[in-house]
């Protein structure tokens, strides 16, 4: 079983590098894009952190960059991995194609994913990103942050969690597709709401802190995993943000089975 | 005994052509509106999305702006102020024109659009036109609702109103438009020369996103970082308008700021006429 989803992973690697290979401009706008889109996004942080005096919600200002740049690699992650198969969703199911992922032996999710390719051309881009998160763990231990094998163990399992509600945040918005006449805006709705993820849970009112941490919870993306590293949950909160991201995750892999099922082929409306 | 009959068709292909164009206009407007009102679920999701999206950034400036009471650049509310505008205006410039107008080439569809009796170009320029209004048209409501329902807001905005600002207004939000088309268009001509244009185009959206005041106060970076976002299109696209409407441009440099907002556009607007020109005499249809 495995060795099956293996080649079907190297099938869906080859596709990607030759993808990659055609159009080998992807790389080097991927790299510009990525570069102008991180100086906007850190330079904006940057901008409100320093308008707020060096520290906002008793974050420092490494810490919050800290925050922003782990969201950073997550992003690059799920662009490299995830974005190809799940936002095609809705062009599958408008033009019919989606009937040639359901009849493969496999599940929806994986299906659509082989039916796609990896994005190989981000991989720079995960790699500066990479480097941005490790500049900002340097200044944080410059400030006196300390990596033990816990707080850093904790960082690796809530940021895992994280990228699974980034995974469940794409399901959530891109699903809809199979109930709707025609769904265009999914991806771009993905990439508003993941925008939020990117800055410290203390800087939102109460009630969009609860938001955030239990029906929609992006804050496990970025700020949870930080908070779990800087100490700053009790093992409680730990515990209940860690079920709600999984949960999470769950019932929107549920959500998309049950689009599936309801997805009737070219007579969706297209 | 013959008569000349040319000037007589003269008028009536210039009167033809006046007509095609308002049709096509109505035909535009009448088909986005469509195309909005078909895919609400869409546009509903879409908007959900934005709407949460600013109610974060609006958080995080407000918080920013609250905790440190000593800085006078802005006030909370003003940061608000600054973030309700600038969703009403970063989405009328939401418009596809770039991807439409590269399909439109790479898809060869182009090549049945040329034979048709008014210019290609127009046609693209109407449908982002149309979007626009479309969208202004559907957004408004939610605009005026701010305004009315969160309290203090129309305060802070019309404390910034001068009597200049009802020219000066119009004027800006003229220039963000007109090179927010523009510069979409321009990067669609990349599709003449290249084999798709997606990869400007995202290009072109991190851009924007560093240059227009879309993702913070524009008016809060360096000047030198200000004085080349002023000399792109990026800047007049959003921040230019939603500063106008602020009243923080001051008067006195308002003159300069639009003249130069001109020149970009302009400037834009032959960037892209050359490209067209280049790229419609390589043009082969399908076979590019």
């Amino acid at each position: 079983m495995i060795r099956y989803y293996w080649n079907i992973l190297r099938q869906v690697a080859s596709i990607s590098t030759s993808s990659m290979l055609a159009y080998r401009s992807n790389v080097l706008f991927f790299i510009l894009f990525e570069s102008f889109f991180l100086v906007a996004n850190m330079g904006g942080i940057a901008l409100g952190v320093n308008l707020a005096g060096g520290s906002l919600g008793g974050w420092s200002f490494n810490e919050v960059m800290f925050v922003a740049s782990l969201f950073g690699v997550g992003h690059q992650i799920f662009t490299t991995l995830c974005i190809s198969g799940l936002f095609h969703t809705g062009y599958f199911v408008w033009s019919g194609r989606m009937d040639y992922v359901l009849l493969k032996p496999l599940h929806p999710l994986i299906g659509i994913h082989a039916a796609n390719e990896l994005i190989i051309s981000n991989i720079p881009n995960l790699i500066i990103n990479i480097g941005i998160f490790l500049f900002y763990c340097q200044k944080i231990i410059t400030d006196g942050a300390v990596f033990t094998f816990w707080n850093t163990l904790g960082l690796m399992l809530f940021f895992l969690a994280g990228l699974a509600v980034r995974y469940g945040l794409a399901i959530l918005v891109v699903a809809p597709a199979f109930f709707a006449e025609k769904l265009a805006e999914g991806e771009d709705a993905y990439w508003s709401l993941q925008s939020l993820a990117k800055y410290p849970t203390g800087v939102f009112p109460r009630s969009m802190q609860w938001l955030f941490s239990f029906v929609l919870p992006i804050a496990s993306i970025a700020a949870i995993p930080a908070e779990v590293f800087f100490g700053r949950q009790n093992i409680k909160d730990m515990t209940i943000h860690f079920v709600v991201a999984v949960v999470f995750a769950w019932a929107t892999v549920k959500f998309y089975e049950t689009g599936a099922r309801h997805y009737q082929s070219v007579n969706t409306g297209a | 005994m013959t008569t000349d009959v040319r000037p007589k068709m003269a008028i009536i292909r210039h009167q033809t052509r006046r007509s095609t164009i308002m049709r096509a206009s109505v035909v535009y407007f009448g088909q986005c509106l469509q195309a909005a009102l078909m895919y609400r679920s869409s546009l509903a999701i879409f908007l959900a999305a934005e709407a949460f999206s600013y109610a974060g950034f609006i958080a995080f400036w407000y918080k920013a702006a609250q905790s440190n009471p000593a800085q006078h650049v802005y006030s909370p509310i003003g940061l608000v102020v600054y973030f309700v505008l600038v969703s009403f205006h970063h989405s009328i410039q939401h418009h596809a024109a770039s991807r439409d107008l590269g399909s439109d080439i790479r898809m060869g569809k182009l090549s049945y659009s040329i034979i048709r009796p008014f210019p290609f170009l127009l046609q693209t320029g109407l449908r982002s036109v149309a979007f626009t209004f479309i969208y202004s048209m559907l957004l408004s409501p939610l605009l005026v609702g701010g305004f009315l329902l969160v309290p203090g807001i129309w305060e802070s905005l019309s404390s910034g109103f001068t009597p200049d600002i009802y020219w000066q207004y119009p004027v800006a939000i003229t220039i963000g438009l007109a090179s927010g088309w523009l510069v979409r268009m321009l990067v669609g001509m990349l599709a003449f020369d290249m084999a798709q244009i997606w990869g400007p185009d995202t290009f072109f959206i991190a851009l924007y996103y560093a240059g227009s005041g879309a993702m913070f106060p524009i008016d809060l970076l360096p000047v030198w970082a200000l004085n080349i976002a002023k000399w792109t299109p990026m800047y007049y696209m959003v921040g230019f308008p939603v500063l106008t409407l602020m009243g923080r441009i001051p008067a006195a440099t308002f003159g300069q700021e639009a003249i130069r907002g001109v020149v970009v556009t302009m400037l834009t607007f032959a960037g892209m006429y050359a490209m067209w020109r280049r790229g419609i005499k390589q043009f082969e249809a399908i076979g590019i």
